[in-house]
């Protein structure tokens, strides 16, 4: 018969053991449903931000993007030409093309709303533009929430998620 | 002497239902959207790069498992234990943050936004650390949980 600290000790011992247990039980099922998701995060890669634009948190991933977008906690800034952009743009989309003067990018903020985070995109391989163009824009306001989607145009249109086509709220040079 | 039993009884259900709901609610959000939540562990720039995803994926499963433990009865020692830990390593992670000036969003539930500050996040987990400890205190202190092996353990 044991005292009260092996009684403790014994209640210690099964409270671990069960924890082990929840533990490994929570990473089996993490890990085959992160397997049968459509897009699966690489479990021990760095984000894709560190990858691509060093330490700082530029770049949003697909997911990342489409959650801010139906959550309605985003802007989505359009850095391609106009004429791209009238072919089809992200569902409410802004156009800023890249290489816009300071005048207009400091216009096209100034109506949007705080709060919001940018998301700049374009259809460039290697997303240069919208890089450019975040930069930028980030530039122009430093308080801003500024975001980068790489490759967004073809990864929004190769997940089949809300797009328009048509003019719409060009910011042109004034 | 069995009235105060069936208070222990009583406190002991109410602590756990409710922290394993709040389990469940935090957990959802983060398994439906593990790229966003991972940009959370990220912010608190404590973990390695190669450890964020792999933490993104893993604990909201481990939340939603225990949220459902703790509200079922199930493996309740184990359960509490995990509580205890993982409000132990948000709050820890928090204050060491707001030690070092950073000024960074919870993420634990799904509302939750920059507009709160650090403060809040920390009275409100200490809250919910002292609610898990209390649940330890109860279960190490009483027989409730122990039940299954009656002469195992006193």
């Amino acid at each position: 018969m044991g005292g009260p600290i092996e009684s403790l000790l014994g209640k210690l011992r099964i409270m671990a053991k069960q924890g082990f247990g929840i533990i490994l039980l929570a990473v089996i099922l993490a890990v085959l449903g992160n397997t049968v998701r459509p897009r699966a995060l690489p479990l021990f890669a760095p984000p894709l931000w560190k990858q691509v634009v060093g330490s700082s948190r530029q770049a949003l991933t697909i997911e990342e993007a489409e959650h801010l977008f139906l959550c309605n906690k985003a802007v989505f800034i359009d850095a391609r030409s106009p004429e791209l952009y009238a072919e089809g743009h992200i569902r409410g989309a802004r156009n800023i093309p890249e290489g816009s003067g300071e005048k207009l990018m400091r216009e096209a903020l100034s109506n949007l709303a705080m709060d919001s985070v940018l998301i700049v995109y374009c259809d460039d391989e290697t997303s240069a533009m919208s890089v450019s163009l975040s930069r930028k824009l980030a530039a122009v306001d430093r308080a801003r929430k500024i975001r980068t989607l790489l490759r967004g145009w073809d990864l929004w249109v190769a997940n089949e998620l809300p797009i328009e086509s048509g003019a719409g709220p060009v910011e042109e040079e004034g | 002497m069995k009235s105060f039993l069936a208070f222990r009884r009583l406190s002991m259900a109410g602590i756990r239902i409710f922290i394993g709901l709040l389990f469940l609610y935090a957990s959802v959000d983060k398994i439906l959207y593990p790229g966003a939540f991972a940009e959370v562990v990220y912010n608190y720039r404590i973990l390695p790069d190669e450890m964020i995803h792999f933490t993104a994926v893993v604990l909201p499963w481990l939340e939603l498992l225990l949220g459902l433990f703790l509200i079922f009865d199930l493996w309740l020692p184990g359960a509490v234990l995990l509580a205890n830990a993982l409000f132990m390593v948000f709050f820890a992670s928090m204050a060491f943050n707001m030690a070092r000036g950073l000024d960074i969003e919870c993420g634990c539930f799904p509302q939750d936004g920059a507009s709160a500050s650090l403060v809040y996040y920390l009275v409100r987990d200490g809250f919910f650390l002292f609610l898990s400890i209390l649940a330890g205190f109860l279960l190490l202190s009483g027989t409730i949980a122990w039940q299954k092996k009656p002469n195992a353990v006193k």
